[in-house]
């Protein structure tokens, strides 16, 4: 007899969600259009070829990409909030967003106007991961003495190195004027217009690879919430598993808003949402928290170029606007 | 005689910055198929002894050999195949069921991106039945009792299938009736072939079932030997530092009866 268990449910349901969130994508947006028309741009060579060009060139990349950063951030929240044993860590708690969000601000505002540099979102985003790396690795050098990461001194040198990356960006932001200071204060907001397909490539690559890792980390992260010791007694190299997750869960929060900008909640509420009805398991955690986070940024974004047609709300404003209220509801009943 | 579960020779160990030692040249044979209790005072080291024992810590003087081999050349999965930990901890970080729980006593044997197998599935299961759990086996750890805690904690422990088990306080905030059970089924797992080590604060429980006892003070072994040799008034007293009355109840073995603080004062007295 075949037993279907909570975790295929889970998962079953979680696919189906994230497959209504992507058709509620490609039919929404500043201009609707039917289901029937957006099936017509994949399947039918005769179809409306404006309708063909809106669904595959404007509106499926931009899916693409509130699918993979959705899911990088719940990823890496899921994952931040096991290493810090803490279910309300976050993606951005240890400065990533912040360092990412500075070398995005400095890319807009100075060195895309600099002679010579081509203006464009590639040098945006790369300018955007490399300051989320530098962030990764001076918070990962203070934390780490003889070999071993205190996760204490990570939180903290996590806040005051995202509070410095953060002042940097008010002084590049104080210091710019006109275009430059509009589209350096949009990309902090966090938005999804920006997707191009190279930037999709590189996060997809970034999210399913730090699934992968994640999958094999996860019996480890199970131990890890009973105690760094007792994780020891299990037979895992807490070590080894508490550099792997910390490393993952910034790079792919690194990626995530190089091509996103920093769009909030996603990270917390997702896997907080997913342990609550699933329980603890990081076997189920994790791939319920990356299906999860994917549809609930594409509908937030679906939503936000919905509400106030013509115009596209940044999707960071969306997902805090639903994520406070859900995240209070969900803190009330949990306890936590 | 026994084969040797663990060997220690000359083990001290003090922590990062402090000049006082929390154990001081340890010299101790832990027969293996046996119970040892480890009893002294708070701060005497016996929670210390048995990180190192676990491979939590290591010595900072000193060797430890464990099954015939250096602790430390151990590899960690191949060490939680045959050794495992009941801590004092509670496990409450986040609320996982008791199954979830136990389960994890299966990760030595599972690699990483494997799930657990019927056999696995079937250990899980066995050492909850073993323990009495089985009707809350889908119940969270936060909701459980103390003494059901305790009890998911050896389960998770003998999951793991170990040869040697370390038990740091398993009756602390237990009940007699509590505190009796789980001493009398770490009895019958040491009548099943399994290695106990005990650390404990009740010497009368201790004395009833241990195969060996272990009185550490002050960081030094103080006695060991049989619970009938190591359980002497002036033994205790002066590792205490406080007056004890010993008396030898036949089949619940000693009893040590805790009379006053003073060390001088006798039986009897006001």
């Amino acid at each position: 007899m075949l037993t279907v268990t909570p975790r295929t449910m889970g998962l079953l349901a979680m696919a189906g969600l994230l497959s209504v969130a992507i058709m509620a994508g490609l039919v929404l947006g500043a201009a609707p259009l039917s289901p029937s028309a957006v099936l017509d741009a994949f399947l039918d060579p005769g179809a409306d070829p404006t309708s063909t060009r809106i669904v595959r060139d404007i509106r499926l990349p931009r899916v693409a990409a509130g699918v993979f950063t959705g899911a990088a951030l719940a990823l890496s929240g899921a994952l931040f909030q096991a290493l810090l044993r803490n279910p309300l860590a976050e993606p951005y708690l240890l400065g990533v967003s912040s360092g990412a969000a500075f070398g995005a601000v400095l890319s807009l505002t100075v060195v895309t106007t600099l002679p010579g540099v081509i203006a464009g979102t590639a040098v945006t985003t790369a300018l955007a991961l490399l300051g989320g790396l530098v962030a990764i690795g001076v918070v990962f050098r203070v934390a780490s003495v003889v070999g071993r990461v205190d996760t204490r001194v990570l939180i903290l040198a996590g806040v005051v190195v995202s509070a410095f990356f953060g002042a940097g960006v008010m002084l590049v932001l104080a210091l710019s004027r006109g275009d430059a200071f509009r589209s350096a204060v949009l990309w902090t907001m966090g938005s999804l217009n920006r997707a191009t397909w190279t930037g999709v490539a590189m996060l997809a690559v970034c999210t399913l690879a730090a699934a992968f890792i994640s999958f094999g980390l996860a019996r480890h992260l199970n131990a890890l919430a009973l105690g760094e010791e007792a994780a020891g007694h299990l037979g895992t190299d807490v070590e080894r598993v508490k550099r792997s997750t910390y490393f993952v869960a910034s790079l792919v929060a690194a990626a995530s808003v190089s091509v996103a900008g920093v769009i909030g909640f996603i990270g917390l509420v997702v896997p907080h949402a997913v342990r609550m009805i699933w329980g603890t398991d990081h076997r189920t955690l994790i791939p319920l928290s990356l299906l999860g986070g994917a549809a609930a940024l594409v509908v937030a974004d679906a939503i936000a170029q919905s509400v106030v047609r013509p115009l596209v709300l940044p999707v960071g404003v969306i997902t805090a606007i639903l994520g406070v209220p859900l995240f209070l509801i969900l803190l009330r009943r949990s306890h936590v | 005689m026994s084969e040797g579960a663990f060997a220690c020779g000359g083990v001290s160990y003090g922590y990062p910055g402090s000049d006082r030692p929390v154990l001081q040249e340890v010299d101790l044979d832990i027969a293996a198929g046996r119970l040892t209790t480890l009893i002294g005072p708070n701060g005497a080291g016996k929670s210390t002894l048995v990180r190192l024992l676990s491979g939590a810590a290591a010595p900072t003087a000193g060797s430890i050999v464990f099954l015939g081999r250096p602790l430390s050349s151990w590899a960690r999965t191949d060490m939680a195949r045959r050794l495992a930990v009941v801590s004092q901890e509670a496990p409450l970080a986040v609320p996982q069921t008791v199954e979830e729980y136990v389960s994890l006593g299966r990760n030595p044997y599972v690699s990483a991106w494997s799930t657990l197998s019927v056999s696995d599935h079937a250990v899980v299961t066995g050492a909850v039945d073993r323990v009495g759990l089985a009707a809350l086996a889908r119940r969270r750890l936060t909701d459980l009792s103390g003494g059901e805690l305790q009890r998911a904690k050896l389960a998770r422990a003998l999951a793991q299938e170990p040869d040697v088990l370390i038990l740091d306080e398993p009756t602390a905030h237990l009940d007699i009736g509590h505190a009796l059970w789980a001493f009398e089924t770490i009895d019958e797992l040491v009548a099943g072939g399994l290695t106990a080590i005990c650390v404990t604060h009740d010497m009368n429980l201790a004395s009833r079932f241990a195969d060996d006892m272990v009185l550490l003070a002050q960081g030094r072994i103080a006695g060991s030997g049989t619970p009938a040799t190591v359980l002497s008034v002036d033994r205790l007293s002066e590792a205490y530092q406080c007056r004890v009355q010993v008396e030898d109840h036949g089949v619940v073995g000693h009893v040590v009866l805790p009379i006053s603080t003073d060390a001088a004062l006798e039986v009897g007295s006001p």
